[in-house]
Parts: structure tokens; sequence; C-alpha cells
């Protein structure tokens, strides 16, 4: 079976113009370089990336919104020059209230993209019922869009989005600017989405632990480069050091303290009123751990506490973005 | 069809929401028309001479002129500003989404402003007929509705032009405005072309509005027949077999190049 999104080598550079207009771009900018991943049917993938990493060039490229330099992709079994079949695929949701009419009411709003769609008569009235019961809006849909709420808004824009039944969606930073508990509204109805329509979700995100707590697999994207894909665990285990060691031990002679030091690249120590603090990181292959202890024992000092944190979602967000491009090559 | 509709029925819900500005910009063709037929009043009979073409006096005249060359401003300035306002309240990217077509999307947007502009029409040549000197009763409807199409097309061809000129650079306002007053300048719309110097009576020759107009009043003032109207409408024939396959072709590239610099949506 096809991947719902399968990318190869996508590249957008956007050339240098010309004539009167180049003053404005001195140089051509890769904004999105040789990107490859593949989504399968049914599932949550996230893109994760700071803002400029090319994330909303490459969704739309998928879109069809933006014709690619070089490179090919399939959308739900679609060539990206069947703009007209992908677009009938895929809903595209962005966190931009200025999308609709705010002279209209969110049910007006819904008639006219549905029109766009080619749904007329009962088929949209009863499309345009059932998103609004999908996204919690029912009752509401005859409410002018104007009064509603940013929550709202979203709810409303995820139910555009839903009104074609798209194979595919694209949720571009969906959660931007809702508060905590519209945020939480709003990621049970894609978990819901998922599990009721069958929808792939491609969310492009910067929040990381909105794409931790969603995502099956999540993809690194920095500088127009995918830096990696994987599940948040695997991403984790690529970091070396892996964990962040905190120990909790009797009060330290300056003498073991040095031993420590010496031995354990990248220890720290704080010392407290009747205890020290010590944490360095680790990785799971390596004996910095073992060489604390070892070394603790033998002097005896009282081990009261040994904490092992995984690196957080920023820590390995970090790390990928901070390694060059071509280390990249492992990605996938 | 179904699209077309969507798109009318979506300004009229847009556009009854601000019912005061409606009810005064029909108030507006009371006053203007008042306007013009006080004018005519003062200039009296000393027009006739450069008005004999149409059997008609200067009421009559600069009336058909104000009210059809509405078509010529609106079908320069109504898909651009309909692509760029669209652009600018950011719903153009969300339509663009959908499987309409860019040209459908440009199309349908401009259609509630040639419903209101054709209105407009209407109540110009109702209030002259009712309440002014305007007469009808000579007028050859089908020469006059044929002629109108033939413009309506040629103008929004030079408009579909305008709009892929907007879609690239993003601005064509000051260009589209400087046609429009040009047209007026020199199109006859609110004076004979006959009264102006030769070499703006040649200029004159090279807008379409000039035949519009002209070809508008001798069907509805003159009652001209058919052969009297084929001249102008073999001129705007002309005109609407050059600009309508070359608005396509522009607006095909622009959308072309504003998908390459992914700027589409860009305003």
């Amino acid at each position: 079976m096809n991947a719902a999104i399968s990318v190869k080598s996508l590249t957008k550079r956007f050339d240098r113009p010309s004539g009167w207009k180049s003053w404005r771009l001195k140089q051509g900018v890769t904004a999105v370089n040789e990107a490859s991943l593949e989504v399968e049917h049914g599932e949550l993938f996230g893109l994760l990336g700071p803002n400029g990493a090319g994330k909303t060039t490459l969704v739309k490229m998928l879109c069809t919104l933006i014709l690619p330099s070089s490179g090919e992709a399939t959308i739900a079994g679609y060539d990206l020059k069947r703009s007209v079949e992908i677009r009938r695929s895929v809903g595209l949701i962005v966190s931009d209230e200025r999308s609709f009419y705010w002279r209209l009411s969110g049910r007006r709003n819904l008639d006219f993209f549905a029109s766009m769609y080619g749904l007329s008569g009962d088929e949209a009235d009863e499309r345009i019922n059932q998103v609004l019961e999908d996204v919690g809006l029912v009752g509401r849909g005859n409410e002018l869009y104007s009064s509603y709420s940013t929550g709202m808004k979203q709810r409303l824009a995820i139910a555009r989005g839903l009104l074609h039944r798209p194979s595919i969606l694209f949720l571009d930073e969906p959660s931007r600017s809702l508060d905590p508990e519209a945020t939480s509204r709003l990621h049970s109805l894609i978990r819901q989405l998922i599990n009721t329509k069958a929808v792939t979700v491609f969310l492009i995100t910067h929040d990381l632990s909105e794409a931790e707590k969603l995502c099956g697999r999540v993809a690194i994207m920095h500088m127009g480069s995918i830096r990696a894909i994987g599940s948040p665990a695997d991403l984790r285990k690529g970091l070396k050091p892996l964990h962040q060691y905190h120990l909790t031990v009797g009060p330290l002679e300056i003498q073991v303290e040095e031993a420590l030091t010496f031995a354990v690249e990248g220890l720290k120590s704080e010392r407290q009123d009747t205890v020290t603090l010590l944490s360095f990181a680790a990785s799971e292959s390596d004996s910095r751990l073992t060489t604390a202890v070892d070394i603790l024992r033998q002097h005896d000092v009282v081990i009261h506490k040994i904490e092992g944190q995984p690196p957080t979602m920023e820590e390995v967000f970090a790390h990928y973005i901070a390694e060059p491009t071509e280390d990249a090559s492992w990605a996938n | 069809m179904g699209q077309l509709k969507a798109f009318l029925v979506r300004d009229f819900f847009i556009e009854s929401s601000y019912r005061l500005s409606f009810v005064m910009s029909l108030s507006t063709i009371l006053f203007s028309t008042t306007t013009f037929f006080f004018i005519s009043e003062l200039i009296g009979k000393s027009a006739d001479p450069f008005l004999s073409e149409y059997d008609t006096d200067y009421f009559s005249f600069v009336i058909i002129g104000v009210a059809f060359s509405g078509y010529y401003t609106l079908g320069l300035s109504a898909f651009a500003r309909a692509l760029r306002q669209a652009q600018t309240t950011g719903t153009l990217e969300a339509m663009v989404l959908t499987p309409a077509s860019l040209p459908t999307i440009v199309v349908g947007s401009a259609l509630w402003s040639y419903l209101l502009t054709t209105i407009r029409v209407f109540i110009y040549l109702l209030l002259g007929t009712l309440i002014f000197s305007l007469r009808l009763e000579n007028a050859n409807f089908l020469g006059a509705t044929f002629s109108l199409l033939l413009s309506i097309v040629t103008f929004a061809s030079i408009g579909i032009i305008s709009a892929g000129i907007i879609l690239v650079i993003k601005r064509g306002e000051p260009l589209t405005m400087l046609f429009a007053t040009f047209a007026s300048l020199v199109g006859g719309i609110y004076y004979p072309v006959a009264i102006m110097p030769p070499w703006l009576q040649f200029i004159a020759k090279l807008v379409p509005v000039t035949y519009a107009v002209r070809s508008m009043r001798l069907a509805l003032l003159a009652g001209a027949t058919w052969s009297e109207l084929a001249q102008d409408l073999m001129v705007l024939g002309i005109f609407t077999l050059i600009l309508f396959p070359l608005s396509l072709v522009v607006f095909r590239k622009a959308l072309i190049q504003a998908r390459l610099e992914g700027s589409l949506t860009h305003y």
C-alpha cells in the first residue's frame, strides 16, 4: 500500500528575481533542501522546526500552492502536478483567523467553502451539520464569525478542512494563540479525528510538547533540511549523551571531588548544608556513572539518591538543529 | 455555475450587512443624474450640432455615457480589486486550496460588482426616463445588448490582465486608475469626441470605451440599425478577439510565476 505522503528530494529555491525586483533579494534562498519523508495512512506525523526552517514552504508545496524547484512527491497517490486531485484529497488548516468572512456566520462561511468544493443542496447541508458537530460548534453555527472566540475560530477552520472529507489533513500550528484549555480541547479533537475519521494528520508545529503528546513520529527540520525523523523516543536515543544524572551524596572531601572531576567528564558539583549534589550527562553505553559510583564507594561516601533523566524534547530539538546538515544523512 | 452562484450569495450577505452604505451609493445616482440635468439645461441647444448623429440632447447623451462607462471602470478594476482584497483579507489562500480554479475565483469575486453596476445602469435609465428627458422609444435594445456584451468582455479582458499584474507585482491600482481617467478624457463619456483636437480624436480611436459608448448611444438614442452599428461593433469585436486570449495567457503566466515565487497569497 502506498504511503499517504511520499516526498523525495523535494527542493524549493527562491531564485533571485530578475530586473527591478532584484534589490529585494540579493541572493537566491533555498527554503527547502532535498527534503525526503514518508507518512503512512492514518498516521499522526509532526514536522518540528524553528521559525524559518522551511516547514510552511514544504507543506505549501505538498498542497500545490507553491511549485517545487526539483524533487518529487505524491500526496494521496497523486503526483504534485495533479493539483486539482490533490486539493480534493487534502485539507490545510492554518491558524490565520483572517481566512474567513467576518461579517458572515460560521455556517454561511462553511456554505461558501462547501460550494468551492462542489458541494451543494442537501449534501452540503448534511456535511456542514456533520463537521459542526465534529468540532463541537453545533448551535453556534448561525452566530457571526466575528463574535467567535479564538478557539471557536480554530475549530471552525478545522470544520472547513473536513468539509470535503479529505484523507490527509495538514495542520499548520493549530494551537498558536490558544489558551491551555482550548489547546487541550484541540488535541482531543485531533486524536478523535484520527480514531474516527481515519485521516492522516500532518502537524506542523514548533511546540515540542505538542509534538511529543500527539505524534507517533516527528521530523525535525532546520534551515530547509530534514535533520531527523523518528518517534520522539527514537530521536532521544540518537542523542549522546543520553541521560542527565543527578547524584545526591554525603559531604565530599576536596581530593574526592578532584578525583571525580578528573574521572567524569563534565561533572558539576554543588555543596549544600549536609549533602553534595553531583550532576553530569552520560549515555547508556559509557561508564561515567559506574566510574563516579566506584570513586564514591572507594572513599566511603554515602550515596543518598541517584536520578537519571532522559533528555527533554527541547534538548533533542536543540541537538538536531545544532548538527551540521551533512549529519542528517542517517535520517529516515 | 454553483461556484459562481456561491460568490453572489456570499457577497449579497456581506453587502447587505452594510445596508446604509448600499442605500447611500444608490442615492448618489439620483444626485448625479440631477446634476447632469441642470448642466444640460445650462448648455441648452448649443451642444446640438455635436450631437446630431445621436438625434438627442446633452442630458440623454451624458447619462448613457456615464451609466455604461461604469462597466469600463468596473472591468478595469473589479478583478484586480477582488484578487487583492482576497489577498489582504487572507481568504485567497483558503479559496485557492479548494479545487475551484483561480479564474473561477477571480471572475466569481467580481460578479457581485457587475450585478450592482447593472442595477445602477437600470436606475440611471429609469430616473432618466421617468423624471428627466431621456427618451428611449426608438431604441434598438438587441443591438445595445450585443454592444454591451462585447464591451464587457473587452473591458474585463483588460481587467484580467491587470489582475495578472497584481498577482506578480502586488500593485496595479495606479496603472488602472490612469487608464480609467484617460478613458474618461478621450472616450467621449462626458462630451462628444468631435469637440476634441484632431490628435486627441486620433488617440480616442485606440481606446475601446470610445466604441462602446458610441455604439450604445447609437443603439439606445438614435435607434441605429445593425448596419449602422456594424463598424463600432466590429472594432469592439477585434478588441475582444485580441484582448480576451491575451488576458488568459497573461493571467496563466502570472499564476505560474506566483506559484514559482510562492507569492500567490502575499500582498
